[in-house]
C-alpha cells in the first residue's frame, strides 16, 4: 500500500487540477484581503478589518468539508472510468488498500493545501487589515481542530461515493444528501414525530449540518462558535470520529467485493 | 514448477441472473501464447477481467501460478501484466510521468526502467505527450508498457491489436513472440482478428455464449486444417485404388457423398487429375480447400464437427 500511496502523491504533485485549485484558492484569499484593504478607508465601509476577513471562514466551517471532498473528487473522479483503478487491481493491490490509500492521499493533499493557504490567509489579513472586531485569530485556529475530524469524515464519504458511482454528479448528490439533507430531514422528522421524536432530534443534533449552524453566530458584533466551549469542541470531535467510523465502515462493506 | 500459469476451473460469472460465463475451464501452460477467440458478448473480456481481479466469479476457482485464494491471487498478480478492455492511464499526464507513476506503484527501483520500457514498445518519442493526445495505437503501446513494467511472468491482453496500424500489428506480434520465446512470458490474449491470432498463438480457446467450446494447440489446428483437395470422379472406387497404388504416401479418405478428399496433399493438383485421365477416368470436380482459423471457429461455433 505504501507504494500505491507514494505513486498517488507523485500524481498529485503533478496534477494540473490540484495545482489549479491551489492557485485559485490562493488568488481568492489574496484578492479578498486586498479588496478589503483597498476599501478600508472608504466612508461607511465597515468591513475593512482582519476580524471580518477571519469571520468569512469562521462563519462557514463546512468549507473545510467542501474543500476536502473536492480534493478527493479531483484526484479520483475518473479513477474507474479511465481504467487506472483496474490497473492497480490487476497488479494485486486490494480494493481495501486502494480505499485506504485514496483516503490517506486525499487527506495529505488537503492538509498540504491547508498548511499553505491558512498562513497566507491569516498573514495577509493581519498584514493588510486592522485588528478591530469580534472574530480573532484564535477563533480561526480553534476551528481547525474542531473541523479536522468532520472534514476527514466528509473526505472518506467522498471517496466512497466516487468509488460507488462512476459519475461525479451522482457522487456529489450522494455526498450532499448524506452530509446536508439527511441531517436536516432527521431533524425535521424528530420535530414532527409525536413519539420517539426527541431521540431522533437528539441524534440529528450530533450531525455537523445541524449542530454547527445552531451553535455558531458570527457577525460584525459577535463571534460565537460551537467549538468555543469544551462541550462544543467535544461534540465536533465525537461527531467527526463517528463520521470517520461510519463512512469508513460503509467503504469497507460496499467496496470490498465490488466489481469494477 | 506449476503445470499451469493461469487456470480457470468451472468458472461461472452471472450479471444479475444472466450468465456471462458458464462453467468455463481453461488452462494456460508456461511459455505458451494462448489465443482466446469469440464473438462480441462471448465472455472473453469477462474471463480476462476475472483473471485480472476486476470482477469476482459467481462460482468456480481461479488459480494463478498454481495458487488460489484471494490473498494468494493478489500476490500472484504482481507477476502479471494486464490490459483489460482499454489501456488505463490518466488523460492529463504525460507518457513518461504515467510510466513513472506505475514504476513507483509497482515498487520498481531505478528510473532507467521507464526509459527501457519506452524503448521496448517504441513510444519514446511521445514521452512528453499527454496520454489523451495519443492515437489509439500509441495508447495500446502505452498500455503494453504499463503491463510490462516489473517484468511480469504472464501477460493478459484484451484485444491488444485494436487500433494498431498494419505495421503496428506486425511489431506487436514480433514483440509478443519475442517475449514468449526469449523471456518465457506466458501470454493470454483475445482478439477479433483471427488471421493475426493464428500467426501469434500457440494454443487456441474458443468461447461462445459463455462456454468454452474447445481448446486446441496450434499443431492440432494445423493438422485439422491442413490444405486438402476434394476430387469427384466417375468411378470413386477405381480412383481410390489408383491413389493407393500410385501415391501411397497420400492421406486420403472417401467422403459419404462419394468425393475423395486428400488432406495435406504433396503434389500439385494437376498430378491428381492427370492420374485420373491417364487411366480413363473423368474428373467431375477438383476443388482445393485451404482452411483457416476463421473456418475452424465458424464451423465449431455453428455446431459442426471440430475440423475444417
Amino acid at each position: 500500500m505504501l507504494n500505491y500511496i507514494k505513486s498517488e502523491l507523485y500524481r498529485a504533485a503533478h496534477s494540473r487540477e490540484i495545482r489549479g485549485t491551489f492557485i485559485s484558492l490562493l488568488a481568492i484569499i489574496l484578492a479578498m484581503n486586498l479588496t478589503l484593504f483597498l476599501m478600508k478607508d472608504v466612508e461607511h465601509f465597515r468591513y475593512g478589518s482582519a476580524s471580518f476577513s477571519y469571520s468569512m471562514l469562521v462563519s462557514v466551517p463546512m468549507m473545510y468539508c467542501y474543500v476536502a471532498a473536492d480534493v478527493a473528487a479531483m484526484l479520483y473522479e475518473s479513477d474507474r472510468r479511465s481504467g487506472t483503478m483496474g490497473n492497480s487491481i490487476a497488479y494485486g493491490i486490494s480494493r481495501m488498500q486502494l480505499f485506504a490509500g485514496k483516503c490517506i492521499v486525499s487527506f495529505a493533499v488537503s492538509l498540504l493545501l491547508l498548511a499553505v493557504l491558512l498562513p497566507v490567509y491569516i498573514g495577509s489579513a493581519a498584514l493588510l487589515l486592522h485588528d478591530a472586531g469580534p472574530t480573532t485569530i484564535q477563533d480561526m485556529l480553534l476551528e481547525i481542530p474542531a473541523m479536522s475530524l468532520i472534514a476527514t469524515g466528509s473526505l472518506i464519504l467522498a471517496v466512497v461515493a466516487l468509488d460507488l458511482f462512476e459519475n461525479r454528479f451522482f457522487s456529489v448528490l450522494t455526498w450532499l444528501a448524506v452530509m446536508l439533507f439527511l441531517p436536516k430531514l432527521l431533524l425535521f422528522a424528530g420535530i414532527l414525530l409525536p413519539f420517539g421524536g426527541d431521540a431522533l432530534m437528539d441524534a440529528a443534533m450530533w450531525m455537523p449540518a445541524n449542530f454547527i449552524p445552531a451553535g455558531t453566530r458570527v457577525n460584525m458584533s459577535e463571534c460565537v462558535a460551537v467549538w468555543d466551549t469544551g462541550a462544543g469542541m467535544a461534540r465536533c470531535l465525537v461527531s467527526g470520529a463517528a463520521g470517520i467510523l461510519v463512512f469508513g465502515l460503509a467503504g469497507v462493506l460496499l467496496l470490498r467485493k465490488r466489481d469494477i | 514448477m506449476n503445470d499451469y500459469i493461469i487456470e480457470a476451473r468451472q468458472i461461472t460469472k452471472k450479471y444479475r441472473s444472466v450468465p456471462a460465463l458458464d462453467g468455463v475451464t481453461l488452462k494456460v501452460t508456461p511459455g505458451s501464447i494462448y489465443g482466446l477467440i469469440g464473438d462480441n458478448g462471448a465472455g472473453k473480456s469477462t474471463l480476462l477481467k476475472l483473471l485480472a481481479g476486476h470482477i469476482f466469479p459467481t462460482a468456480g476457482e481461479i488459480r494463478l501460478f498454481g495458487q488460489s485464494g484471494e490473498k494468494e491471487l493478489r500476490r500472484c498478480r504482481r507477476q502479471m501484466g494486464a490490459i483489460i478492455e482499454h489501456p488505463g492511464f490518466f488523460p492529463n499526464m504525460t507518457v513518461e510521468r504515467t510510466l513513472e507513476y506505475y514504476r513507483i506503484q509497482k515498487g520498481i527501483p531505478g528510473r532507467k526502467k521507464v526509459e527501457q520500457i519506452m524503448e521496448l514498445v517504441d513510444i519514446r518519442e511521445k514521452r512528453r505527450e499527454k496520454c489523451r493526445h495519443l492515437s489509439l495505437g500509441q495508447k495500446q503501446r502505452l498500455g503494453l508498457a504499463i503491463a510490462l513494467l516489473g517484468e511480469p511472468s504472464a501477460l493478459v491482453l484484451d484485444e491488444p491489436v485494436n487500433g494498431l496500424d498494419p505495421s503496428g500489428i506486425v511489431e506487436l506480434r514480433t514483440l509478443l513472440q519475442r517475449l514468449s520465446t526469449e523471456k518465457r512470458i506466458t501470454i493470454l490474449l483475445s482478439s477479433h482478428i483471427l488471421p493475426e491470432l493464428q500467426q501469434t498463438a500457440t494454443v487456441f480457446g474458443f468461447l461462445s455464449r459463455g462456454k468454452l467450446l474447445e481448446e486446441i494447440s496450434a499443431r492440432e489446428l494445423y493438422e485439422k486444417c491442413a490444405d486438402r483437395l476434394d476430387i469427384a470422379v466417375e468411378d470413386t472406387e477405381k480412383y481410390a485404388a489408383l491413389l493407393a497404388r500410385h501415391f501411397p504416401e497420400e492421406d486420403w479418405r472417401v467422403l459419404p457423398e462419394g468425393t475423395i478428399q486428400i488432406r495435406g496433399f504433396r503434389r500439385e493438383p494437376g498430378a491428381y487429375s492427370r492420374l485420373a485421365m491417364e487411366h480413363g477416368l473423368c474428373i467431375l470436380r477438383l476443388e482445393r480447400r485451404s482452411a483457416s482459423l476463421e473456418d475452424y471457429y465458424l464451423n465449431l461455433k455453428n455446431g459442426g464437427k471440430a475440423s475444417c
